[in-house]
């Protein structure tokens, strides 16, 4: 198999995130397309690439921070350079939240209620989930991808993956309420 | 730990994040609370369903044959001939890369109805085509008398070829239609932009075909005795120098900046 080829074979794990980055076919297209024409022109160069997936999904987040995001920062962001400053970042939040979710039916979820609750959260925190939940990229690896402190990456998927339930846990209400 | 002190390590736990000695503990602490065990079942639920969501949409069939396609384009002229026929032939050093000038002879094809100027625009945009796209000249060759043969077989005429430095190299002529002109075009090499040299023929020597270059609206320069007119080219980046010589007019068009062009013209 020629490396080419190898690059193609996370062609689908490029795209699907791509399309909830940019939100759109035919711009999610142009990104991967994109992604691979920088990434055979760098093959091109001899150089070496030891994590292929991750190589791409670095080149994939460039591109679309670059060419798709108009606020290239979003600034209610806080950074944490290391893991415990996260955990001690979260000490309050954890305690509030006790409410009790496990009644309302998460698993009666559609998959739109889903892709809608992915689509709605900011894109850092999407970014995050993409990469961790969906690619299952180590929170090392996302660092790298996302150029960013750990500490931020696992806040971002802390923080996504909280709304994300939030979010969830409405829609499923709203159709519990609606079968009733 | 308490409940709440275990909750914040849920996300890791589940993506397997954490060390041996914390993930015991939250396995411990979940055996024994069942308030926990049931919130961490949900967190694992939920999980798996935005992963197998998200993993649902494949990207298109043609998408992969696109980006080949768009890969194994066809490598335009100018890096062809660099990759063979130049360092083939070794007419240059490896390590130079070569320019291209492109002279385009009008002197037979120039209509009646063209403004004076209109014969550089068209000199101009093949000059940009033959950069730009992957156009390939009509006739790959190095010697002046092949070349002068192909126009003379395509057209009846004979070409005059304007006398360059020798550092500039020969390598092919087109002979491309543009607006209902044909347009006769020979290519050089040169240094490290490409130059197109565009010749108007005087027209006293063939009545009825010629056409002159206006040179009164460009800029002179008197030069080792020659009189060279200087102007920007219509895309606003080329640089154009026109001279006379051997009663022929001369347009050379460049992306070199004009005391560069200047030197390949005279003979230092
Ligand atoms: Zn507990
Ligand atoms: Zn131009």
């Amino acid at each position: 198999m020629s490396q080419k080829d190898s690059l193609l074979i996370h062609i689908d794990a490029l795209y699907r995130s791509a399309i909830y980055l940019v939100k759109n076919e035919n711009n999610a297209e142009d990104l991967v397309q994109e992604v691979y024409l920088r990434a055979f022109k760098f093959l091109q160069e001899d150089k070496e690439i030891s994590n292929e997936k991750a190589w791409l999904f670095k080149i994939l987040i460039n591109t679309f921070i670059n060419q798709y995001r108009k606020d290239k920062r979003e600034p209610s962001l806080v950074d944490f350079d290391t893991i415990e400053s996260f955990y001690g970042s979260i000490e309050e939040e954890a305690m509030v939240s006790t409410t009790a979710e496990n009644e309302v039916g998460l698993d009666k979820l559609q998959d739109d209620d889903v892709k809608k609750a992915l689509e709605e959260l900011p894109d850092d925190f999407r970014m995050a989930i993409l990469l961790s939940t969906a690619e299952g990229f180590s929170y090392k690896e996302i660092s790298d991808i996302v150029k960013c402190p750990i500490g931020t990456v696992m806040s971002r998927i802390y923080r996504g993956r909280r709304m994300l339930k939030e979010k969830l846990t409405n829609y499923a209400k709203k159709h519990g309420y609606e079968r009733e | 730990m308490n409940c709440n002190d275990i909750r914040k390590y849920f996300y890791a736990f589940i993506d397997n994040e954490l060390d041996v000695e914390k993930n015991i503990e939250i396995l411990a602490h979940l055996d024994m609370c069942y308030e926990c065990s049931q919130k961490i079942e949900e967190e694992r639920l939920l999980h798996k369903r935005v992963k197998e969501t998200v993993c649902m949409v494949k990207a298109p069939a043609y998408l992969e044959h696109n980006i080949l396609k768009s890969v194994a384009k066809k490598p335009n002229f100018f890096t062809l001939l660099k990759e063979n026929l130049l360092l083939k032939s070794r007419l240059l050093p490896l390590t130079a890369i070569a320019t291209v000038v492109i002279i385009a002879v009008s002197f037979f094809v120039i209509q009646s109805n063209l403004k004076k100027n209109d014969a550089l625009y068209l000199a101009e945009s093949e000059f940009h085509n033959y950069l730009k796209e992957n156009l390939d000249p009509d006739i790959r060759s190095q010697s002046v008398k092949s070349i002068v043969e192909y126009f003379q077989n395509q057209t009846g005429l004979s070409v005059p070829l304007p006398v360059i430095k020798e550092d500039v190299q020969l390598v092919g002529a087109a002979l491309p239609r543009i607006k209902g002109v044909q347009v006769p075009l020979i290519f050089y090499m040169h240094d490290e932009t490409p130059i197109a040299l565009f010749v108007v023929c005087n027209s006293d020597s063939l009545p009825g075909y010629g056409i002159n270059i206006d040179f009164s609206r460009m800029k002179g320069v008197s030069k080792d005795n020659m009189m060279l007119y200087t102007d920007t080219g219509y895309c606003g980046s080329c640089q154009i120098i026109g001279w006379k010589e051997a009663g022929n007019e001369y347009v050379m068009i460049s992306n070199l900046n004009s005391d560069k062009m200047m030197r390949i013209l005279t003979k230092v």
